[in-house]
């Protein structure tokens, strides 16, 4: 069985969220202007393993921008008042070079009040030809 | 734009064994035009991060920057350590404190579990202020 989540107002609300649906999935293209904006707020080489380097893999730094790009894309509008709690990230062994499309999605992947707020985790997997790079974890305290 | 310094030297001895005592620390000063093109690389406008007038009306007082522009520069320490013998990685962290634009973060670890190659993390501003904290495990090759 498909679970949906459906924005019903204005903008997502807790109600909207269903654990274990799909919420999008879109593509993000490590393209040169990506990579630019990287080294203009990291350094020029972007870290050891980063753009600049010898092998042409791109920082996992970068990887984690991309996740959250995908899931700004894929919930929206939000409520203002939303925190970003916490964090988890794991990277696999595949990773991405410059040129790349990488393979966005997005799911709810939990929900729980507790003490008068709700907690929303969100899963955003990037794959690369397949092949996943990340796999990050969302949660956040959400506002409405 | 970005002033990314490490401030700790890797230790050839411990990076020989595999897992170093410690991660490279890692230095960003921020400031509203870091934060800009952070928002554009993500397309995290929200005024939070980029409206001092907005932000002068929140509990924050100040534009605070985006909590993964901090989280990043841990993982570009976690790259600088291991560098190529880098696998395999796994973060769990949480953002304990907003970190208003214009402050120097630094971020670092320290190893925790020599075994399962566990790390406790942490992202703070230079004055001191635990902004991020959590764990990571890393696999090498």
């Amino acid at each position: 069985m498909t679970v949906a989540c459906v924005k019903s107002g204005d903008v997502w609300t807790f109600d909207d969220f269903s654990p274990g649906a799909l919420l999008g999935e879109t593509s993000i293209v490590i393209d040169a202007e990506r990579v630019a904006a990287w080294r203009d707020i990291y350094g020029e080489d972007g870290g050891e393993g980063g753009a600049g380097d010898a092998t042409g893999r791109v920082p996992r730094g970068l990887l984690v921008a991309g996740m959250m790009e995908a899931y700004l894309t894929a919930v929206q509008p939000r409520p203002p008042g939303n925190v970003h709690a916490s964090q988890k990230l794991r990277f696999g062994r595949a990773t991405g070079r410059p040129g790349d499309r990488l393979d966005a999605r997005i799911s709810c992947l939990d929900k729980i009040r507790r003490k008068g707020r709700g907690w929303v985790t969100f899963l955003v997997v990037l794959s690369n030809a397949g092949h996943e790079v990340l796999s990050g974890e969302i949660r956040t305290v959400w506002a409405r | 734009m970005g002033q990314v310094k490490s401030v700790g030297m890797r230790n050839t001895h411990h990076r020989q064994a595999g897992v170093p005592d410690t991660l490279v620390e890692m230095r960003l000063e921020t400031d509203a035009a870091v934060t800009r093109r952070y928002a554009e690389l993500t397309t995290d406008f929200n005024p939070i991060h980029l409206d001092e007038e907005f932000a002068r009306a929140t509990s924050f007082g100040n534009p605070i920057i985006h909590g993964t522009l901090g989280l990043n520069l841990l993982v570009s320490a976690i790259e600088r350590t291991f560098g190529d013998a880098l696998a395999d990685c796994r973060i769990d962290v949480r953002f304990i404190r907003p970190v208003p634009v214009g402050a120097t973060v630094v971020c670092g670890g320290t190893l925790s579990d020599r075994e399962q190659r566990a790390y406790q993390v942490f992202v703070r501003t230079e004055d001191g202020e635990c902004a991020v904290e959590g764990t990571c495990t890393v696999d090498l090759t």
